[in-house]
């Protein structure tokens, strides 16, 4: 890990502990919200391929993706449970 | 339910250690200081000092080991067996009233035991802190030392030195086995994976549906009536000599106190443990059974049947630990020593006598043989024989069953080494073509079970086992952390022949469907005011653990503890679990709403979006840190159709006023959402001309407005000096007016009869 070079603080903003939906192709995104029930509980698309949950959505996304035929992989590291 | 805490880690086990000495310390502080002096007499410490250094040299007798272990085998053999139960369970306390059930089982007199050890300062009484009733008004509290000792209750436990739980059964005096033989035929075990495979079975049945804890602590019917069905879980035990009447229950008391199953935090759900209690706890699984079996208490939401023979379990295991390895001892002995003890303690209890006559139904009741027989058998033919604590044989073909301790139970109650482990038998199973794995049980021990468990379901028990391999369970697996590489390996090291291609093809296709959809449930944002910023951050990170770049100005990074703090200046700070914050000032003409940037978050754009139309030059990207220019929307009659027509409510979009600006809705909002309001139908407004008369003093208009004549003349009052009044009334109020001495100053000079039509 370095220092920026010239010394200076990067100005930067935090965003934490937000649900977000991560795809591999835009048109996936694209599916996605096309379905009612779930677009509801997108409440941005911060790029092509990914698309911020409504806080406390987590679940109801979750169940939803799977109703979709989707096999959602949790990111690693973030609020790990279960097997 | 343990007054001494929680047993599961390193940590805690020293916090229980010393927390452990404390109760001791508060059970001999109870003790009277007489009381105190004949202790250490008994003990040949000397006797002078007061209470607190009595117990204190107590204490440290009961720390030296040698001096410890000479006085437990000098002690009378029933008093021994007091300690025992408590040495095999591994636990330095026991419910007073489990205790004195256990002790009544080995045919001792639980009272005069209790004396004994506690005359020694090798036991104490103490109740639970959290049972503990406050004393009735005016009466001193009595301490459980100075209650008769046939009343206590599970409240009150009987503890001993943690000293004497290191000392082992090796040590102590055991109770005297029954008549033993040792010429026996068809020596039979449980076979060693069984009780693994069914903790193993619910271990995945929790997982794929958590069941859920009813107001009344035992399962839901219908989760109950689903694992019953489950063949893995409560099928019949191959070759047992009896089965269970309740396995689900049985097993899930047992996963539930080692740890295999636990409680959702705030919830009323049973999860299963991670996927690596199979690794760490491999070695010890089968002592951790064990042990938890000859708990005297369990706090696993089980109905209380499953437990009722608790306490008698560790006395009868202590009976048969007292055989020599070789001994076989009959099951019916057993149980005629068990009628006979308790007909004897129930002869020599202290009880008063209308308790003596109600017990007495009770113990006639129990001390019958074939109840006795059938609890010695439910004990150990149902439970420790599945548990492979005990082996059966019999003396002759059709005799009634002999048992004596297998050497798993020798080792697990210290009492032998630890058993052989079996042959190496590295290539145990095949990996079918329709996904089904046939595992032999002899290759299994309990890490490869959890290794197997995590990638595949299993289905059948028999002599071979069978797994079914299918896409949720290699997303379980893959979820663990194995990759479709790690599970081909461990395959292919394991399986006689090598898996088809189409199994690894389907592993691979499995993973990479589940890479399209990754989801983040709590993951960092890293919001930069320009792009370079974002690319001199990437370069904090070293190569290999950089952040992922979502758009020109956002990074993602999983784990917010790599972020270089030291070298950024935070603009702003968001946490997205905690309410909203205000972040939006509203223009004084209510409509116009302007996003603070250092204040704003991620979901404030789509927000606004729905009620609101952007102006100026708004970028759709997220608020920036540095943005010099505060971006604005408005709101309009068209913005606020769609936010109605799209499910918000007027009370609604004022609870987003109150929440993004801490203000209400402002008044234009409220005129355009009444404008909206389809369901009252359309407003009007009425529009009139009329005269507004203006006076030099707020008495005159004061008159005028009383004044019959000119009131009815009059219309509303516009403040204090200003009353208005219609086009037609005004020359009968001019005459009125002059009758009264007053002038009317007609400024526009309009006569009488003038128009006062609508204008609307």
């Amino acid at each position: 890990m370095t220092k920026p070079e010239n010394g200076r603080r990067i100005p930067v903003k935090l965003h934490r502990q937000t649900a977000l939906i991560r795809v591999n192709d835009p048109l996936l995104a694209e599916e996605l919200l096309a379905r009612k029930s779930l677009a509801r509980r997108i409440v941005g698309r911060l790029s092509p391929t990914v698309l911020l949950v409504a806080p406390e959505s987590e679940t109801f996304v979750l169940e939803e993706l799977r109703r979709m035929g989707h096999s959602p992989r949790p990111a690693r590291g973030e609020g790990d449970s279960g097997p | 339910m343990s007054a001494l805490g929680d047993r599961s880690n390193g940590a805690g086990e020293v916090r229980e250690e010393a927390c452990a000495a404390d109760v001791f310390r508060r059970g001999l502080l109870e003790r009277s200081k007489a009381g105190l002096v004949e202790i250490a007499a008994a003990i040949g410490l000397d006797t002078s000092g007061g209470v607190r250094e009595l117990v204190e040299r107590i204490l440290q007798a009961n720390r030296d080991a040698a001096s410890l272990a000479s006085r437990v085998l000098a002690l009378d053999p029933a008093a021994g067996w007091g300690l025992a139960l408590l040495v095999a369970s591994k636990r330095s306390e026991w419910p007073a009233d489990a205790w004195r059930e256990a002790m009544l089982s080995l045919g001792a007199d639980a009272r005069e035991t209790w004396t004994l050890l506690g005359g020694l300062g090798l036991a104490v009484l103490v109740d639970r802190l959290e049972t503990a009733q406050p004393a009735p008004p005016g009466q001193k509290p009595q301490k459980p030392c100075e209650r008769p000792f046939e009343t206590l209750s599970s409240a009150t436990l009987i503890l001993v030195p943690e000293e004497i739980l290191k000392l082992g059964l090796g040590r102590i005096r055991l109770p005297h086995a029954q008549s033993t033989t040792t010429r026996v035929r068809q020596v039979r075990e449980a076979d060693a994976m069984d009780r693994l495979l069914r903790l193993s079975a619910l271990w995945q049945l929790v997982d794929a549906a958590p069941p859920r804890i009813s107001q009344s602590g035992v399962l839901f019917k219908r989760d109950l009536d689903r694992l019953e069905k489950a063949q893995t879980l409560a099928g019949p035990a191959p070759e047992a000599p009896l089965q269970m009447p309740r396995p689900v229950e049985f097993w899930l008391d047992l996963a539930w106190s080692i740890g295999l199953v636990r409680p959702e935090p705030d919830g009323d759900r049973i999860l299963p443990a991670r996927y690596d209690f199979w690794e760490e706890n491999a070695f010890h699984l089968d002592q951790m059974i064990a042990i938890a079996w000859l708990s005297p208490e369990s706090s696993a939401p089980v109905s209380p049947e499953v437990r009722r023979d608790a306490a008698l379990r560790t006395a009868l295991i202590l009976r048969l630990a007292g055989a020599m390895g070789d001994e076989w001892v009959a099951c019916a002995d057993l149980a005629d020593a068990l009628a006979s003890s308790r007909a004897r303690s129930s002869l020599l209890s202290a009880e008063s006598p209308a308790a003596r006559s109600a017990r007495g139904k009770a113990i006639r009741k129990s001390s019958n043989r074939d109840e006795q027989v059938r609890t010695v058998e439910a004990v150990l033919l149902e439970q420790a024989y599945s548990l492979g604590l005990v082996r059966t044989a019999e003396a002759a073909l059709g005799e009634e069953p002999l048992v004596s301790l297998s050497a798993l139970g020798r080792y697990a109650l210290g009492l032998g080494p630890p058993p052989a482990p079996p042959q190496p038998f590295e290539k145990f199973l095949y990996v079918q073509p329709n996904f089904e794995i046939i595992a032999y049980r002899q290759g299994l021990n309990a890490y490869l079970l959890g290794q197997l468990a995590r990638f595949a379901d299993w289905v059948r028990l028999d002599a071979a086992v069978t797994l079914s391999v299918t896409q949720e369970s290699v997303y379980r697996g893959l979820e663990s952390g194995l990759s479709p590489a790690a599970i081909a390996a461990f395959l292919d090291r394991h399986a006689a022949r090598p898996a088809a291609a189409a199994f690894t093809e389907a592993l691979a296709d499995w993973s990479r469907r589940r890479e399209r959809v990754i989801f983040h449930p709590s993951a960092a944002l890293l919001e930069f005011a320009r792009p370079e910023d974002l690319e001199a951050a990437l370069s904090l990170w070293s190569e290999d653990a950089r952040p992922e770049r979502i758009n020109d100005r956002l990074l993602l990074v999983e784990d917010d503890s790599s972020i270089p703090y030291h070298a950024f200046r935070l603009t702003g700070s968001r946490d997205y679990r905690k309410p909203s914050e205000a972040c939006v000032h509203v223009q004084p003409d209510g409509v116009t709403l302007e996003l603070d940037p250092a204040r704003s978050d991620l979901l404030i754009d789509a927000e606004l979006e729905r009620l609101a139309e952007p102006s100026g030059s708004n970028s759709r990207s997220g608020a920036s840190p540095n943005d010099p220019g505060a971006r604005t929307y408005r709101i309009t009659p068209r913005s606020l159709g769609s936010a109605l027509r799209a499910g918000m409510t007027a009370g609604g979009i004022d609870e987003w006023f109150r929440r993004r600006t801490e203000k209400p809705a402002p008044a234009s909002v409220r005129l355009l959402l009444l404008g909206l309001d389809r369901a009252r139908g359309r407003k009007s407004l009425k529009a009139g001309r009329e005269w507004v008369l203006r006076a030099s003093s707020p008495e005159i208009i004061d008159g005028l407005l009383m004044y019959p004549e000119t009131a009815s003349r009059l219309g509303e009052r516009l403040g204090p000096r200003a009353v208005s009044a219609s086009v037609r009334d005004l020359p009968e109020l001019a005459k009125t007016l002059a009758a009264l001495g007053y002038d009317l100053e007609n400024e526009l000079r309009l006569e009488n009869g003038d128009d006062d039509s609508d204008l609307a």
